[in-house]
C-alpha cells in the first residue's frame, strides 16, 4: 500500500495519520501484509479445501 | 536477623514475620528506605505507596500480636506493575490518556494482600506494556541495575529492575509475548509467565485480550512458586516440588531459537542444558519448524486485538501516544480481519505441532533474549553476524510461546560481558508445576541467583 492507500484507510476508520508517521505506518503495515502470506500459505497447506466430515454438521 | 529486604528471600521474609524475629514494619521500612535511595538511578517505580505500604505494614504486626495466623507472604514487599488496578492508585500504564484512580485493586492483588504481601509501589513500563525496551516518553526510562546505560527490557522493566537491585523482594509483570520473560533475563531475575488463563487478567489494562498473562517477577524459583500459589487461592493447584528432581525428565532443547542467538547467549544457554543433563535429564534436539511463521501469527493477533483496545483514543487522542506506540497501534488497525484469522488459525496449527513436541518430551528450552541488554540509545543490535531492530532481537522467539499459551519461567544462566542472560523453560499447558520444577532443579546446582548487582550510586 503506498502511503496514500494508508492514509485514505486510516481516514475511512475515523483515524487522521499525521505526515511525521505517514511514512512508518505504512511501512509497518506493509511489512505485516508481506508476511502474512507465508502464515496464510502454511496454513493453506495444512488444511484441506473442504471441512472434515465432523464439522458438516446434520 | 538482619533486616534485609534487598537479599532476604520471600520466604525468609515470610518465615522471619511470622515468627517475630522481624517486625513487616522493619522489613517494609528497609525496602522503602531503598527505594528512597536507590530509584533516583533506576526510575524503577512510577509511584511509591510509602504511608499505605507502612499502614499494613503495622496491620500484619498488629495481626500477629493478637495471635492470628499469617499468610505465606506476610510482610513481603511487592511491587505491582502499574498496569494492574491497586485500590486508590492510577493506573496510568506509562501514559498520560489514564490518570484515573482505581477503585478496587485487581483480585490478583487482592489476592497477594491477603496472603500477607505489602504493595509498596506501582512500576514503570513500556507505554501500555506496547514495546520492550521501557524507554518511556512520559514517565522516563527504567534503567538495568547492572549497568545503568542499558536497557532494562521490557514491557515490565521497573518490575524487573526493582526486583534485581532489591528494592522489592518480589513483583508482579504482565506478559503479552515476553513481557515478564525478556526483562527478567536482561535484569539477571526469574520471570514466570503462567498457563493462559491460570492468573486472573481482571483488573489489568489489557493490551491484547487472548494474549495477556499477569506472572510473578522474583529473584528466586522458589519464591516465584510462593507467589504463583499466593496469586491462584481457591484454584486446584498443584504446588510443585521446589528444588526439584530433572531425573529422566525429557529436556527439548529448540535448536533453531539457540541457533538465531548471539554465540555468547548461546554458549551460557548450552552450559545451562549441560547442567540439566548432569542432573540426569535426558536432553535431545528439537526443531519447531516455521518459528517466523508463528511470529507472524502472534502479530496478526496482537496487533489487531491492541489497536481495537486503543481504537476511541487513537481517534481523539492519538498526539498523546509516544511515537512508537501511536505508529504500532495505527498500523495494527488497518489491518484486514483475514490477518486476524489466518493468525488464530495459525494459533491452532502451532497447538497441534507442540501438542506432538510434547507427546516426545517433558519441557522445551530455549535462551530466553537472542542477546544482553543493549545500550539505551541503541535502534539496533548485532545478533551474531544479523543487525536486527531492538524489537525483534528482544522478543526473539517469545511471542510464540505466548501464542501457545504455554507456562514459561526465565531463570539466569550466567553473564557475557558483565550482562546477565536467561534461560526459558517451557512446558505444556497446565504443567506450571513442572516449569517450576525443572528450574528450581537448574537453580539449585549453579550460583546465579546469588549474584545481586552492586547498588546504584545516588546522582
Amino acid at each position: 500500500m503506498t502511503p496514500g492507500q494508508v492514509n485514505a484507510l486510516a481516514a475511512s476508520l475515523g483515524l487522521r495519520i499525521h505526515s511525521e508517521d505517514l511514512d512508518g505506518v505504512a511501512a509497518q503495515v506493509n511489512a505485516w501484509l508481506e508476511r502474512l502470506g507465508a502464515l496464510e500459505a502454511l496454513i493453506g497447506d495444512a488444511e484441506p479445501a473442504t471441512r472434515s466430515e465432523p464439522e458438516r454438521g446434520t | 536477623v538482619s533486616i534485609n529486604a534487598g537479599s532476604m528471600s520471600v520466604s525468609d521474609v515470610a518465615a522471619s514475620v511470622r515468627r517475630r524475629s522481624v517486625s513487616a514494619v522493619e522489613i517494609v521500612g528497609d525496602a522503602l528506605g531503598r527505594i528512597r535511595r536507590l530509584d533516583p538511578a533506576l526510575n524503577a517505580f512510577t509511584v511509591v505507596l510509602e504511608g499505605d505500604a507502612l499502614a499494613a505494614a503495622r496491620q500484619v504486626d498488629a495481626a500477629l500480636d493478637r495471635g492470628k495466623a499469617a499468610g505465606p507472604l506476610a510482610g513481603v514487599p511487592v511491587a505491582v506493575k502499574d498496569i494492574i488496578d491497586v485500590a486508590g492508585v492510577p493506573t496510568a500504564c506509562g501514559s498520560t490518556i489514564l490518570k484515573d484512580q482505581a477503585a478496587h485493586d485487581a483480585p490478583v492483588v487482592a489476592s497477594l494482600r491477603a496472603a500477607g504481601a505489602i504493595i509498596v509501589g506501582k512500576t514503570n513500563l513500556h507505554e501500555f506494556a506496547y514495546g520492550v525496551t521501557t524507554i518511556n516518553p512520559h514517565t522516563g526510562t527504567t534503567r538495568n541495575p547492572w549497568d545503568l546505560t542499558r536497557i532494562a527490557g521490557g514491557s515490565s522493566g521497573g518490575s524487573a529492575a526493582a526486583v534485581a537491585a532489591g528494592l522489592c523482594c518480589a513483583a508482579l509483570g504482565t506478559d503479552t509475548g515476553g513481557s515478564v520473560r525478556i526483562p527478567s533475563a536482561l535484569c539477571g531475575i526469574v520471570g514466570f509467565k503462567p498457563t493462559y488463563g491460570s492468573v486472573s487478567c481482571r483488573g489489568v489494562v489489557p493490551l491484547a485480550w487472548s494474549l495477556d498473562h499477569v506472572g510473578p517477577m522474583t529473584r528466586t524459583v522458589a519464591d516465584a512458586a510462593v507467589m504463583y500459589a499466593a496469586m491462584n487461592p481457591g484454584r486446584a493447584y498443584e504446588a510443585p516440588t521446589v528444588p526439584g528432581s530433572v531425573t529422566g525428565t525429557r529436556v527439548g532443547l529448540i535448536r533453531p531459537w539457540l541457533e538465531a542467538a548471539a554465540p555468547e547467549v548461546a554458549g551460557r544457554v548450552a552450559d545451562a542444558v549441560s547442567v540439566l543433563a548432569g542432573a540426569g535429564a535426558e536432553v535431545t534436539d528439537i526443531d519447531i519448524a516455521h518459528l517466523e511463521t508463528w511470529r507472524t501469527a502472534f502479530a496478526m493477533i496482537q496487533l489487531p486485538e491492541a489497536s481495537a483496545f486503543h481504537l476511541p483514543w487513537l481517534r481523539t487522542r492519538a498526539g498523546d501516544y509516544g511515537l512508537d506506540v501511536r505508529q504500532r497501534l495505527l498500523a495494527g488497525a488497518l489491518l484486514p480481519a483475514t490477518a486476524y484469522l489466518a493468525g488464530q488459525r495459525g494459533r491452532t496449527r502451532l497447538r497441534d505441532a507442540l501438542c506432538e513436541i510434547f507427546a516426545r518430551v517433558d519441557v522445551l528450552v530455549a535462551p530466553t533474549v537472542l542477546v544482553p541488554a543493549c545500550p539505551i540509545s541503541t535502534e539496533t543490535v548485532r545478533v551474531g553476524f544479523k543487525d536486527m531492530d531492538v524489537r525483534t532481537a528482544f522478543m526473539g522467539f517469545n511471542p510464540v510461546i505466548s501464542l501457545a499459551g504455554a507456562p514459561a519461567i526465565s531463570v539466569p544462566c550466567g553473564f557475557v560481558a558483565g550482562l546477565p542472560v536467561g534461560m526459558e523453560i517451557i512446558g505444556r499447558r497446565f504443567e506450571d508445576a513442572r516449569v517450576l520444577e525443572v528450574a528450581a532443579a537448574y537453580e539449585a546446582r549453579t550460583p546465579w541467583s546469588t549474584h545481586r548487582p552492586p547498588d546504584p550510586r545516588p546522582d
